[in-house]
């Protein structure tokens, strides 16, 4: 009985291939991902994530901290970060339960991204982050993207490089936006830069800092944090020193005035 | 009759003294660093040196974008510095060595940016005033204030490249008499590159192409257009961060070619080419976000062809700076 099921899942799969092209082909790992395969109704099967693991849209995935992974679909990448669980579903979307996961595509797509409350689609192509938050819904950063995200009630917004868009509620809204330091994002972001090949798009990244900085007016002395509820988005007051946190929360404030900017260290 | 021969011996000295200004004042012209606006060097060297922890979607620091896209900047430089050879002279290294001040306001802006698929076309705009003040009583003669401007279209390709293109005015006027001695247009085109060596050095390269259509106000009309030249220059320069300090070390090489300029002992108008070299160190302390001081110094050296009359010089730099920055 077992068999016959194995041999239905691998027929499945393969006639996924057939249908839908590529099975995600897991190319980077780093420490342990494990996955629920959830094929076999009332059987999941536990295992560790490997390089000849075929992804189907049965596979729950679960990253360890400090764990990572890159998975290639259709000319999509997919980064997984650390203490996430995702699942790569059909045509694909991506469901993310906890975690961040980076989203890479050359060409245009269509994909939709569930958590465990909320839902958007997005249209175009582009680099973006997703970051799940503790209310249910999730960050969605698009570090450069061209392209339109749309609501389940089809309310649509155009995305805008640098300007993280919290999506929260069910049925899903969007909440508020913030524009964020793409040049520190970029240089401090492990879905960017602790992978062994660079993203495709790097060269695309570094244009939009460029953008970014001829528009720029002032840094906010804040990093934002998880948005514990819809009404509440953590504000982490940066140290002068350093831009390590401290343990207190803020609301955002400019960083300086004009003539204190002036005369006044930072 | 002694009064004929007084007058005209005061005549020709006067003459003497005012041809040996024009000289001189030519001499300081070229002399004169001009430098060229190139925004992306800026950028480069402004590279902010934050450190963070590292996390797996980055540090989210919230920012304040201009809406217009517009964003201006202004400021003041001063520099109190040593020049070996302020007239760029021909033969030693020091000659009329004297302590130079220079005082600059600027300002300038960068408008609308356009975003195409590969590349952001970005104009530019910007002015400055420099007073250029001699400290050595017997030069203050030759005191000159210096205003410029400039517009340029900057496209910054993403492989790192960008290609420019310009005009620059430049108009020197002496202080003691309130005169435009010299004045230029120089449209040009450049290009640029900055990358990264290592974590803390960043190399850029940049060179350009442009036409020095000039007007010399001391040589008469006939030879308003004595200086007039082709020019050709490439630099090359590391921004090496130590600590808050910024180092920058550059060399640059112009070769300059004037076709109608006239030389004084020949008596008519000969090809003339120059080739400059320029090695500078530059060593920049930020004490706040938008106030800076430094500490300077360069060699130059001309090898100048063609001409009877010798135009090969050298001269030495060295001193400090404070420059203040708003940008809004």
């Amino acid at each position: 009985m077992r068999i016959l099921q194995y041999t239905f899942k691998n027929a499945a799969i393969l006639a996924a291939f057939f249908i839908y092209g590529k099975n995600p082909e897991v190319s980077y790992i780093f420490q342990k991902i494990d996955y629920v395969d959830g094929s076999v109704p009332n059987k999941p099967v536990i295992g560790e994530l490997s390089k000849d693991t075929l992804i189907s849209h049965y596979h729950i995935l679960a990253s360890a901290a400090n764990s990572r992974a890159e998975v290639k679909s259709n000319e999509i990448i997919w980064r997984i970060g650390s203490s996430t669980v995702c699942r790569l579903m059909n045509d694909d979307d991506l469901w993310i339960r906890s975690g961040s996961v980076l989203f890479c595509a050359d060409k245009n797509s269509s994909i939709t991204i569930k958590s465990t409350k909320s839902d958007v689609k997005f249209v175009g192509s582009g680099t973006i982050i997703i970051e799940a938050t503790s209310n249910g819904g999730f960050k969605f950063i698009p570090i450069e993207a061209q392209g339109y995200v749309f609501t389940s009630s089809n309310e649509k917004k155009k995305v805008s490089n640098g300007r993280l868009l919290l999506i929260i509620d069910q049925p899903s809204k969007y909440g508020n936006s913030y524009d964020i330091d793409l040049s520190l994002l970029l240089k401090s972001s492990r879905l960017i830069n602790a992978f062994p090949s660079p993203l495709p798009r790097i060269r695309k990244l570094g244009l939009a800092v460029y953008a970014q900085e001829l528009r720029l007016k002032g840094k906010y002395n804040a990093l934002i944090g998880d948005a514990t509820t819809n009404k509440n988005l953590q504000m982490w007051k940066l140290d002068n020193q350093s831009l390590n946190h401290s343990n207190k929360m803020v609301s955002p404030k400019k960083d300086k005035s004009f003539f204190k900017r002036i005369f006044s260290s930072d | 009759m002694k009064k004929l021969i007084y007058l005209s011996a005061l005549c020709s000295s006067i003459l003497l003294s005012a041809q040996q200004n024009a000289q001189i004042n030519q001499s300081r012209i070229e002399g004169t660093d001009r430098p060229q606006p190139a925004p992306l060097a800026q950028d480069a060297s402004s590279s902010n040196n934050e450190t963070v922890e590292s996390s797996d979607t980055g540090a989210q620091r919230p920012v304040l974008l201009s809406k217009s896209g517009i964003s201006g900047f202004f400021g003041y430089d001063s520099k109190y510095f040593y020049r070996s050879n302020p007239f760029a002279l021909e033969g030693k290294l020091k000659q009329q060595k004297t302590g130079m001040w220079t005082n600059t306001f600027f300002g300038g802006a960068s408008l609308s940016s356009m975003e195409l698929d590969s590349s952001i076309v970005t104009p530019y705009i910007g002015g400055s005033w420099t007073t250029n003040d001699y400290l050595e009583d017997n030069l203050d003669r030759f005191n000159f204030n210096t205003a410029s401007a400039y517009g340029l279209l900057l496209a910054q390709h993403e492989s790192g490249w960008s290609g420019r293109v310009g005009i620059s005015y430049f108009s020197d006027r002496l202080t003691e008499t309130d005169t435009e001695d010299y004045s230029e247009y120089f449209p040009n085109i450049g290009i640029s590159k900055a990358y990264n060596l290592s974590a803390d050095v960043i190399g850029y390269f940049d060179a350009y192409f442009g036409l020095h259509e000039s007007t010399v106000g001391t040589y008469g009309e006939n030879f308003q257009d004595n200086l007039d030249n082709m020019e050709i220059t490439g630099s090359y320069s590391l921004f090496y961060k130590y600590g808050n300090i910024k180092i920058t070390p550059k060399y640059t090489l112009s070769f300059r070619s004037f076709d109608k300029y006239y030389d004084i002992s020949k008596g008519s108008t000969v090809d003339r080419d120059d080739l400059i070299h320029n090695i500078s160190l530059k060593a920049e302390l930020p004490i706040s976000g938008s106030v800076k001081v430094g500490l300077f110094g360069g060699y130059t050296s001309r090898d100048s062809s063609g001409t009877v009359t010798p135009n090969d010089y050298e001269n030495l730099d060295a001193g400090l700076g404070l420059t203040l920055k708003a940008t809004f």
